[in-house]
């Protein structure tokens, strides 16, 4: 007997101590109707017309009551890659489609994922001639009189689309205050289980799929002195593929980086520059974050901004990037800058030492509660404040309706593009 | 591929739980000697109270605190008050100072045979925690909910062992930030947890409890400063250390 019940309770406490392995990949997106010769592209004038905010008339128990649509684009070489993404409050949920027209219907592809767990699956859409496409396809402008309904289905995993999904176009989207949504990480953190690694190249290009507007980037520098993007201390499994190198990424020279260490996803740790050219070149986000997480001049970072600004500056981008004053140390060398007081910085220290450096930017912990009246002083100086890391949506909520701050820092940038964009 | 399983292992757990006690031939009740002493036993109490004081220890996921692997201890004081023959209520009080928790629950227990015996309970609990240093003005409070069944064993030698499992009811959780207060929804299937305790004389007429916890859940009450929103059930292992009075 006792032999037994060892045998037994061995058996199942090794069955529970084990660690489960959580993943989310991204459907298989085959639709042949949708990758028909005979369906073609959206215009741009086409793509406007569907933005909106819808109430989801079918589909509440997976999306909630209402998502907010809005195109994103992604630039590979010539080729630009337009997503619509559905923002949803309910369990952090998106969706993310490409378009086509098709005779007189428009056919939305693509798949949705909740951010709080690891469930995703395909979405296959439509709006039918009938249903608002004959207006939408017309060259007229949309009135209120139109109807714009989408219909469809949603599936999970692989499967096939079975659940009925039914929106229908309330509203415009809400752009009446210009407000940063900044994706945290590049557009999230590793643990989220997006399909790409937190802070590479890759992620960047994702972020404004995600509903970002900018993104908060790590930079380290490497032993020979080479900015990457990197968020620990040390390289550990949380972040990198595992390959038995171990303690501080600066004891690591570039090159045994790019060779030796691959992301969780398999990507290679990205230099600032080539984060920056990501952002610039292949992105429409329009402001980045740099938190400098490293000791020491940062003379160097300061030169591949200047340089990144000009290239926007140049393409008529628009892109703004911050350096990121996180701690005293940094503020330190930050004044050390001989062009400091020009130089564009998001700064989490005390109003006091905003204005020291003359940040233009002021950035505090989102558990000090909305602090509206210190808001109210950066605005009354010409400057903005961006609240971080929120990502309860309750939270995200109550800090979008009641607070008065310019931007807000988020690993669910899905969650703040819907409670910004469906405000009323 | 989806790997989730929103309902844990816990039924699994239960089912060979339950399957260890059918196995008896012999539901034969014996006294167990009142001298010996245990708590997280499943028997029929025999004195007014017993109580015991200790720590756990539980280390938190990276999954939630990222690089930073740490485990701060708990100050764990649990008792038993006996009601009637079968009925007694477990009490448990953990304590760290800027997040505690009590919890009170009911239990049933009975001998199956002359070694193995079985409880099943009921606890509630409520945890409440402040963070009010620089950068954090927070604090936050949540109820929880614990059914449980716990079968025991007891070897020849004045030794104990206790298997318990858990299903985790998450009843809500409030949270204040500076002038914010939020209140997240339930979620009645929060993960669950089994315990394996072993207790035996240690010192004297004391004796000792030594567990392990392994937890999974998707909320944990320690972490509620993190204000993470995970809904997949995250593994939190758990050692349990306990002086019996």
């Amino acid at each position: 007997m006792n032999q037994k019940m060892f045998i037994i309770i061995s058996a199942v406490l090794f069955f529970v101590a084990c660690k489960k392995d959580y993943q989310a990949p991204v459907p298989d997106l085959e639709w042949d109707l949708f990758n028909s010769s005979a369906a073609s592209k959206l215009s741009d004038s086409i793509r406007q017309k569907i933005e909106g905010v819808y109430n989801i008339e079918e589909g509440q128990a997976g999306f909630g009551v209402a998502s907010a649509l809005k195109w994103s684009y992604t630039i590979t070489g010539t080729d630009t890659s337009y997503f619509l993404s559905f923002f949803c409050a309910q369990d952090v949920s998106y969706i993310i489609c490409e378009g086509k027209r098709l005779d007189s219907s428009i056919l939305l592809n693509g798949y949705w994922r909740k951010m709080i767990n690891t469930e995703t699956g395909k979405v296959q859409l439509t709006i039918s001639a009938e249903n608002g496409a004959a207006a939408i396809l017309s060259g007229r402008a949309i009135t209120s009189l139109d109807t714009i309904k989408i219909t469809g289905f949603y599936g999970f995993g692989n499967g096939v689309p079975g659940f009925p999904l039914q929106l229908r176009h309330v509203r415009p989207i809400n752009k009446a205050k210009p407000f940063e949504i900044i994706a945290h990480r590049g557009g999230g953190r590793s643990s989220d289980l997006l399909p790409a690694s937190e802070n590479s190249a890759e992620l960047i290009r994702l972020a404004s799929k995600f509903g970002a507007t900018g993104i908060e980037i790590d930079v380290r520098l490497t032993s020979d002195g080479v900015p990457v993007l990197f968020h620990d201390a040390t390289l550990n499994e949380r972040v990198i593929q595992k390959n038995g190198l171990l303690g501080p990424i600066e004891n690591y020279t570039y090159a045994q980086l790019n060779t030796l260490v691959r992301l969780t996803n398999g990507e290679r740790i990205p230099t600032l520059r080539e984060a920056l050219n990501a952002a610039l070149f292949n992105t429409p986000l329009h402001y980045v974050w740099l938190d400098t997480k490293f000791k020491g001049s940062i003379q160097q970072v300061r030169d591949m901004q200047k340089e990144f600004l000009q290239k926007s500056d140049a393409m008529g981008r628009g892109l703004n990037i911050s350096i990121g004053i996180p701690d005293e140390g940094v503020r330190d060398n930050f004044l050390l800058l001989k062009d400091y007081a020009i130089t564009p910085a998001v700064c989490e220290l005390s109003l006091q030492d905003v204005a020291v450096t003359h940040a233009g930017i002021w950035a505090p912990r989102w558990t000090l509660g909305l602090q509206n009246d210190e808001v109210n002083d950066i605005h009354a100086q010409g400057k903005k404040a961006f609240v971080w890391t929120l990502d309860t949506p309750e939270n995200i909520e109550q800090y979008i309706s009641k607070g008065n701050f310019d931007g807000m820092l988020s690993n669910y940038p899905s969650v703040v593009a819907y409670y910004y964009y469906a405000q009323q | 591929m989806v790997h989730f399983n929103k309902h844990f292992q816990l039924p699994k757990a239960l089912g060979v739980v339950m399957m260890i006690a059918f196995f008896q031939n012999s539901v034969l009740s014996q006294t167990v000697n009142t001298k010996h002493k245990f708590i997280y036993f499943p028997y029929p109490m025999d004195s007014k109270w017993r109580s015991s004081i200790g720590i756990n220890l539980t280390t938190m996921p990276e999954d939630i605190t990222e690089e930073f692997h740490y485990r701060i201890p708990a100050i764990d004081y649990h008792v038993n008050r006996k009601i009637t023959n079968k009925i007694y209520l477990d009490g448990h009080v953990a304590v760290q100072i800027l997040q505690n928790m009590i919890t009170i629950g009911p239990r049933w227990a009975t001998a199956l045979s002359d070694r193995l015996s079985f409880s099943a309970g009921n606890d509630i609990g409520w945890w409440f925690g402040f963070v009010n240093v620089e950068g954090f003005k927070s604090r936050g409070n949540g109820w929880q909910n614990y059914p449980n069944a716990s079968l025991g064993y007891r070897f020849q030698k004045n030794l104990f062992l206790s298997f318990k499992a858990e299903a985790i009811m998450n009843l809500g959780v409030q949270t204040h930030t500076g002038d914010v207060s939020v209140k997240s929804d339930e979620r009645l299937f929060s993960g669950g947890s089994v315990t394996i305790a072993l207790e035996q004389p240690f010192y004297k007429q004391k004796s000792l409890t030594l567990g392990f916890r392994a937890i999974y859940t998707n909320f944990y009450w320690q972490t509620w400063s993190l204000f993470e929103n995970f809904d997949r059930n995250i593994f939190y292992p758990q050692i349990i250390i306990g002086l019996i009075l």
